[in-house]
């Protein structure tokens, strides 16, 4: 009876060690490709990069493993700390937006955002590998991500354009994941660690930061075809109060 | 590509030691994508021609990659994005002067830039952009008088351009048959150039 | 458990106190890489330049030039300058038909003051040709060079430009050439320059030439562990063996070869063996023309030996002393064997070679004549040989 529980409670063991395992054993690296690793010259922590009125539309088309609405979300949440007034349009795949934002006032600038999946590519034979080995040896899944953002004025000139891509490495197994939590511990900083959720803080950072700079370059480029002639007040809709 | 040792000896990769990189090697990289054939072609002694890895059972595409000469942090963030993008930004500019003028003008560059070597390089890169072009091109500066110098950097920066410009042509530093093209960034915190084009007084940016 | 934690703790901060100091050196060394690299590109870059002077020169007769500048990417010292100054004029006194002659000129870049109507002017003497004239310097050069180099990301830019060196400046040859740090330099001799395209042709006809077919010649030892019932031990077999390797691409990742070997020792053996092994490179998908490379390899392979010292090979019985000092010449013991093979070869520019392996005896399986090395626990694989050679690929 006792050698039953005891080999019971071995059994729920090992099973909460592969489940464990299943939930946690991921160590996801990120390294942008094109774009995203050249350095920008504004902050995107600051708060006062837009706030000269600054209206601004951000259309997020759909792509293959892209939620545009969330990338909608993230972006507007980024711009309005740094003070923009922005509003967004999640445009579907057959061409209609859903629900877009109610625009009280026309956007100065219209940023379209096209993401798609370039390359993915996992191994069935290292999957298979990973499973008889209980995890220790890790199963290896890789994608490729592009962002192709156009920046237009109102009148739909063309202010800025830019092409990112950026790759996920991600290795799932106890073995890699214990391997690097015990070097993330011992012997990297904290801003080199590998295990946990620091890869999506790095990626937004980096795309944040160069959808910021790329609107304000738009922005500066506005003025001086401009020829820095100041900004017209915006035209209330007709039928709204002064 | 990341793959277990013992994989590569089966199926034919390159080891990927992506996360035992640091950070900065990670993002010292140009990378891009290229097909099997492109990359056989380019990369001869490294990459098999792509008979090799069909017969291993292999089908993909190849990620290369290059090292920056000069990793982040060497240089100034907004001297280094200049600086990456100087080719391209250059002669977009210089095609579009081009335009603006007959050929028979003779042109003369300048920067303005706040850091002096930064300015130089665009310079000469407008410059040789043009002359490559087949315009007449002068490696002389055109230069105002001090006072007129003096005078003019108290002016904002939606007039000191076209008044420089005017005075130019008055003061014969520019001549009928000459034009300036210059080149600058109007903001601090922007990442890109614009230019402007002087002829016989007149200054027009750019588009 | 607590202890240990709060020793990883301190060693983490201790750690993060020394990353900044981890990082200057880091860059220390990234620096002079970059410096080499930067060197090397350079070069290529005026190679290229020269290399187009000779094709295409800028001037119809032999022209006095004076190099008036040599600008490095923003950044980088100044050291770069002095060597792109001497390299460039190496080639241009190297290659005449360029139909430039650099003139000495020390004037032209020293700073100028010059005073007139307009007002005074601080400038170098390549951008006054006048002020040098008034001043009566003249080198009697009618044109400068500059080359100025800049890193643009992964590419490395020479714009090099030929101005008048009159009032005008005009600029009457300008070129721009670029480069990438995955391209490899392709170090061109100064005295014979080719275009881009030739130095490739003979890169990759260095690469093809190489050839799929090797002819190996090995030197090696195996040696067989210590039996347990056994009075005696094996000796250590010397072999020298030949052969022929194919590789099945230009590659050279997948191997195959067969070799013939042979072996003896005065009054212990003689001995023979054909032997075949199968190699996959493990450093990459294709060989390195700069660095070793690592091949793992399987063979199999047929022994037949003759002599005294064959009598350890024996598998109905252990052999004793008197038989192996009696033993009679006319009627040596024999033994046939085959033999399993795993191991790893080190290979540098397929020419010379280190393999280190252990090798299996199926028929002495359950014999107790010849010990083990190795045993894989799952399977009940023994491996009672270690064998090391040096291999040399002609």
């Amino acid at each position: 009876m006792a050698l039953q529980l005891h080999q019971c409670r071995a059994v729920k063991f090992g099973l909460a060690v592969v489940a464990i395992a299943m939930t946690t054993g991921c160590v996801t690296v990120y390294q942008p490709l094109v774009g995203l690793q050249r350095p920008i010259a504004l902050d995107p922590q600051t708060p006062t990069n837009f706030t000269d009125n600054t209206r601004v539309l951000v259309r997020c088309h759909p792509g293959d493993g892209v939620e545009a609405d969330v990338l909608c979300r993230n972006v507007r949440s980024s711009l309005t700390k740094q003070g923009a007034m922005v509003t967004t349009e999640v445009v579907r795949a057959s061409g209609k937006v859903a629900a877009p934002d109610r625009i009280e006032t026309p956007p100065q600038f219209i940023i379209d955002i096209n993401s798609k999946l370039i390359h993915h590519e996992d191994s069935a034979i290292l999957s298979l590998l990973c499973i008889a080995s209980f995890t220790l040896i890790p199963a290896v899944e890789e994608w490729t991500f592009g962002q192709e953002i156009r920046i237009r004025d109102a009148q739909g000139f063309l202010l800025a354009q830019q092409s990112f891509q950026e790759r996920f490495v991600e290795s799932f197994g106890l073995g890699v994941w214990a391997l690097n939590g015990i070097i993330d511990l011992l012997i990297r900083p904290k801003s080199e660690q590998v295990t946990g959720d620091g890869y999506k803080e790095e990626f937004t950072r980096d795309l944040h930061g160069h959808l910021a700079q790329l609107l304000y370059n738009a922005k500066v480029r506005a003025r001086v075809m401009n020829s820095f002639a100041p900004e017209p007040s915006p035209e209330k809709p007709k039928g709204t109060a002064p | 590509m990341s793959r277990a040792v013992l994989l590569c000896a089966l199926s034919g990769c390159a080891i990927d030691t992506l996360a035992f990189k640091t950070k900065a090697e990670r993002r010292n990289l140009d990378c891009q994508r290229l097909s099997d054939v492109e990359a056989a072609a380019r990369y001869p002694g490294q990459v098999p021609p792509p008979p090799a890895k069909e017969l291993a059972g292999g089908m993909g595409d190849v990620l290369a990659c290059s090292t920056r000469y000069l990793q982040t942090g060497e240089r100034p963030n907004r001297d280094e994005a200049i600086l990456t993008t100087l080719s391209t930004q250059v002669t977009e500019l210089a095609d579009s002067a081009g335009a603006m003028a007959p050929q028979t003008t003779r042109w003369h560059v300048d920067a303005f830039y706040p850091s002096l070597p930064v300015a130089q390089k665009i310079a000469v890169a407008a410059r040789t952009t043009l002359a490559q072009r087949g315009f007449i091109v002068s490696d002389r500066v055109p230069t105002l008088a001090a006072g007129d110098v003096a005078f003019l950097v108290t002016l904002p920066q939606s007039e000191v351009y076209r008044i420089a410009c005017a005075r130019s042509f008055v003061t014969e530093v520019l001549g009928p048959d000459e034009a300036l093209l210059g080149l600058m960034i109007v903001d601090p915190k922007e990442t890109q150039l614009h230019g402007g084009v002087c002829l016989r007084g007149e200054w027009r940016w750019l588009p | 458990m607590r202890a240990a934690l709060l020793l990883s703790l301190v060693s983490t901060v201790a750690f993060a106190q020394s990353e900044v100091d981890l990082r200057e050196k880091q860059m220390e060394l990234l620096r002079a890489e970059v410096a080499s690299e930067v060197q090397l590109q350079a070069a290529e870059l005026i190679d290229e330049l020269v290399y187009g002077w000779t094709k295409e020169s800028p001037f119809d007769v032999d022209t006095g030039v004076v190099l008036a500048g040599v600008s490095v990417p923003v950044s980088l010292g100044t050291g770069l300058e002095a060597y792109l100054e001497n390299h460039v004029a190496g080639l241009v006194v190297k290659n005449p038909k360029t139909h430039v002659q650099f003139v000495h000129c020390p004037a032209c870049s020293a700073w100028v003051v010059h005073s007139g109507a307009k007002g005074t002017v601080v400038t170098r003497g390549y951008d006054d040709p006048e002020a040098l004239a008034q001043a009566g310097v003249s080198s009697g050069a009618k044109h400068a060079l500059f080359l100025d180099f800049e890193a643009e990301g992964a590419s490395l830019v020479l714009r090099a430009r030929i101005t008048t060196l009159d009032q005008t400046l005009r600029i009457v040859s300008a070129r721009t050439l670029t480069t990438a740090t995955s391209t490899p330099a392709m170090l061109r001799d100064g005295e014979r320059l080719t275009s881009v395209a030739e130095a490739r042709k003979e890169y990759l006809e260095a690469l093809g030439g190489r050839g799929l077919f090797l002819v190996p010649v090995r030197v090696g030892i195996r040696n067989y562990a210590s039996g347990t019932q056994a009075t005696t031990n094996a000796t250590p077999f010397l072999w020298v063996s030949t052969g022929l390797e194919a590789a099945f691409t230009q590659a050279r990742a997948w191997t195959a070869s067969i070799n013939a070997a042979f072996s003896w020792l005065p009054q212990s053996h003689v001995a023979v063996m054909a032997q075949g092994r199968l190699s996959r490179l493990l450093t990459g998908s294709a060989t390195s023309l700069t660095w070793p490379d690592l091949y793992a390899f399987v063979g199999a392979g047929v022994l037949f030996g003759q002599g005294r010292g064959m009598l350890i090979f024996r598998t109905s019985q252990n052999p004793t002393i008197d038989e192996i000092l009696n033993a009679n010449t006319n009627n040596e013991p024999r033994s046939t064997l085959g033999i399993l093979t795993i191991g790893a070869e080190l290979r540098v520019k397929n020419r010379i070679s280190l393999i280190a392996f252990v090798e299996t005896l199926p028929a002495l399986e359950n014999e107790d004549n010849i010990g083990t090395y190795i045993t894989i626990p799952i399977v009940g694989l023994r491996f009672q040989s270690f064998g090391v050679e040096v291999s040399f690929c002609f």
